[in-house]
């Protein structure tokens, strides 16, 4: 009896402690949440053998973690931050993966009357002039930026009279937004997801200024020898594929497609 | 005259600055019984846990083998063969029987000798019937039987009894005192301390009072 | 209110139907939580009898160290153990961000202070004649501890109950230094931290169900111990 219970002490400690060697893989949370990763990356690990260890956070700790070495690949959407990540030798082999949008959404009464137009800078402006309650993800993540660079262009510093930083992540800050009955910007993933349990409508979308491109780097070995590099270029190799890419254009949300592949100029 | 298991030379004891022990001397021989008697702080448990090695006395000798050795080398070889009964019977949470056999464990003997050791033991005493109850449940002059066997089992040279009577009604009292005199008979060297010293008339072979921490017949 | 009811209809049902996702959860949670208590437990309790029997001059300040700690917020333990666990950091040769070892170890950190503060209360309220008993009665200094930890068994009991309530419900630590990754590093508390976030109240409803659940259940048993306790003395 006491040589099983020993036996079985052993086993719970030490089972695990053996593993491959897995692919890290940092991505956002609105990536994540749409589910598109859950369907891939069995696929992937099916056929290599690999185990991919995905973590969803916000795009800047993404890229944060992928700058510190403690991840091996990342897959973010938001360009500007991307180059100078490349640029500054933390990542390597940065490719294009697939696109979706981004979709204002706000009261199903559009106080700010911004329907219709499908101009995002002209619908920011509309919403800071009515001084209308606006959500904001405040979180350094890719919807954020895109935010933030959308009321640069627009010319417009938000005002806290209006402005609510949530510092959340998509779903919470929609679910915020509804219980404010505010104007917010979201990815059309999280939306579809989400719609069904909110009161707020989409008000515009379309608009070229709210295309959002996601990309795949893989983190640069040279400052980390330990980095599963090989792991990382395999996975990027796989989704930019035509198999991969196929598969990222068949996925469905909620019926919708949600990301058009990016990687392959003609994909049949 | 037969030779003495242990002596003790000099034994100095002070507690915060207070003298309570001051050279006290003692031989301790086989059969025979010491009965210590004084008043109630004049350090009689003290000089007991001393002589079982659970206190540290400020200088103490103890004779081995002919040659005196500091008490400090000593004891550890001898500690084996003395055990120390609280005043109130300190037994451990569990049953009569994983009480008495709790010192076997640190015998050389077998699985089957210990069986047999414990059954003995609790015949000596008349515990059999009571081997499974919980230690907790049994009157004073019980679990002061069940302290004894639990020392008896592991047959030591010497037993330091603190007070063993007190607090009994006199039919437990001359339970004890029988079970007291079959240990000297073994030939075991028994030290008793008490503040009634009537009840050890038969049993005790001298008399010593501790006052003023010296030793007087 | 209809929400709250569909959602925690929602929520039994997963957990019911033994959602294969919910379960892996609970069982990390369950996996790294025991490993951290077991782990801490022996070396806790006998820092524990080493502070009660040591009457060394350090030992005051030690305890009232432990003690101190007894609260201090996870994500502070969490944050401290990431910075020395990132690659740049001073163990970031060791590669344990981001894995159940790295929660494990943040966890031991966690319930330690609890243990030994705990364990101390418990042993110092062992009586003083149960060392002198066993070891007159011949035991060796290991056992003799040994005994002294069955006499006080219902006050280390609850010493390590608590420290595993303790550690069970954190997320600070889990967040930080285990990345929430699905079906690695993902237990029960991280898990409502993501489904929340996400506005996927069902999921997190039925992961704080059965975190409630377990919580009442030990609060049963600890006051099931102590009453036994008092049996006892």
């Amino acid at each position: 009896m006491k040589k099983t219970l020993l036996v079985a002490l052993l086993y719970f400690f030490c089972a695990g402690l053996v593993q491959a060697e897995p692919i890290r893989l940092a991505t956002t949370t609105s990536t994540d949440n749409s589910g598109l990763l859950k369907v891939l990356i069995p696929y992937f690990e099916k056929q290599t053998g690999h185990v991919v260890h995905v973590l969803s956070v916000g795009t800047g700790h993404a890229l944060r973690m992928g700058q510190d070495g403690n991840v091996d690949v990342v897959l973010v959407h938001a360009p500007t931050a991307e180059m100078r990540f490349v640029d500054a030798g933390y990542g390597l082999n940065r490719r294009s993966l697939m696109y979706n949008d981004f979709v204002i959404v706000g009261p199903a009464d559009d106080p700010a009357n911004i329907h219709g137009e499908n101009n995002a800078v002209r619908s920011l402006q509309k919403i800071a002039r009515g001084k209308i309650l606006f959500v904001s993800r405040g979180d350094d993540s890719g919807t954020h930026k895109k935010e933030l660079y959308l009321w640069k262009k627009a010319k417009w510093i938000p005002e806290l009279s209006w402005y609510r930083e949530v510092g959340q992540g998509m779903g919470r800050a929609l679910q915020m937004a509804n219980e404010l009955n505010a104007y917010t910007i979201t990815d059309r993933g999280t939306w579809l997801v989400m719609r069904s349990q909110l009161s707020l409508k989409l008000l515009a979308e379309g608009d070229a200024e709210l295309y959002n491109p996601y990309s795949i780097i893989a983190v640069n070995p040279a400052r980390y020898p330990s980095i599963n590099y090989l792991g990382a270029m395999s996975l990027i190799a796989w989704l930019t594929s035509v198999e991969g890419q196929n598969r990222i254009r068949n996925f469905r949300l909620e019926g919708q497609a949600l990301f058009i592949p990016t990687a392959i100029k003609k994909l049949k | 005259m037969t030779e003495p298991l242990f002596v003790f030379h000099g034994i100095e004891k002070s507690y915060a600055e207070v003298e309570i022990l001051r050279k006290v001397d003692l031989s301790l021989y086989p059969a025979k019984c010491i009965l210590l008697t004084g008043k109630n702080g004049s350090g009689k448990t003290t000089l007991l846990k001393i002589l079982a090695g659970l206190e540290k006395p400020e200088k103490a000798e103890i004779e081995l083998s002919g040659k005196s050795r500091c008490w400090k080398k000593a004891m550890p070889t001898i500690r084996k063969e003395i055990i120390y009964l609280h005043q109130q019977a300190f037994l451990f949470s569990g049953t009569v029987e994983s009480n008495v056999s709790y010192g076997l464990r640190f015998t050389t003997l077998t699985r089957k000798q210990r069986r047999e050791s414990l059954k003995k033991a609790l015949e000596w005493s008349g515990l059999t019937e009571l081997a499974k109850q919980q230690a907790n449940t049994l009157s004073g002059g019980v679990q002061q039987r069940v302290a004894f066997t639990r020392a008896w089992i592991l047959k030591p040279k010497v037993l330091l009894l603190d007070e063993p009577v007190s607090n009994m009604d006199q039919e437990s009292r001359e339970q004890a005192c029988l079970l007291m005199q079959q240990m000297k008979s073994a030939g075991m060297s028994i030290v008793i301390t008490s503040h009634v010293p009537q009840y050890f008339g038969g049993l005790a072979d001298v008399q010593f009072d501790l006052a003023n921490g010296r030793l007087l017949q | 209110m209809n929400g709250l009811l569909l959602t925690t209809q929602q929520a039994l049902q997963l957990l019911l139907y033994g959602d294969a996702e919910l379960w892996t959860i609970v069982l990390l949670s369950f996996s790294v939580s025991l490993k951290a208590i077991l782990l801490t437990t022996p070396f806790a309790l006998l820092l524990a009898f080493g502070l009660n029997h040591g009457n060394f001059p350090g030992s005051r300040i030690i305890l009232a160290f432990f003690n101190s700690l007894l609260s201090v917020p996870t994500v502070v333990v969490g944050l401290f153990l990431y910075v020395l666990l990132t690659r740049q950091g001073p163990f970031g040769d060791l590669k344990l961000l981001f894995t159940q070892s790295a929660m494990v170890i943040g966890q031991m950190i966690l319930c330690f202070p609890v243990l030994v503060a705990l364990g101390y209360a418990a042993i110092q309220a062992a009586d003083r004649r149960v060392w002198e008993t066993a070891r007159t009665l011949g035991a060796p200094t290991w056992f003799t501890i040994l005994t002294i930890f069955y006499e006080v068994r219902f006050g280390l009991l609850a010493a390590v109950l608590t420290g595993f309530g303790r550690v069970i419900s954190e997320v600070g630590i889990s967040m930080m230094v285990g990345g929430n990754i699905m079906g690695y590093t993902r237990n029960i508390t991280t898990a409502i931290a993501l489904e929340t976030s996400k506005g996927e109240f069902a999921q997190g409803i039925a992961l704080g169900l059965v975190l409630l659940s377990l919580a009442f259940i030990l609060t049963a048993f600890l006051s099931y111990i102590q009453s036994k306790q008092g049996v006892t003395k």
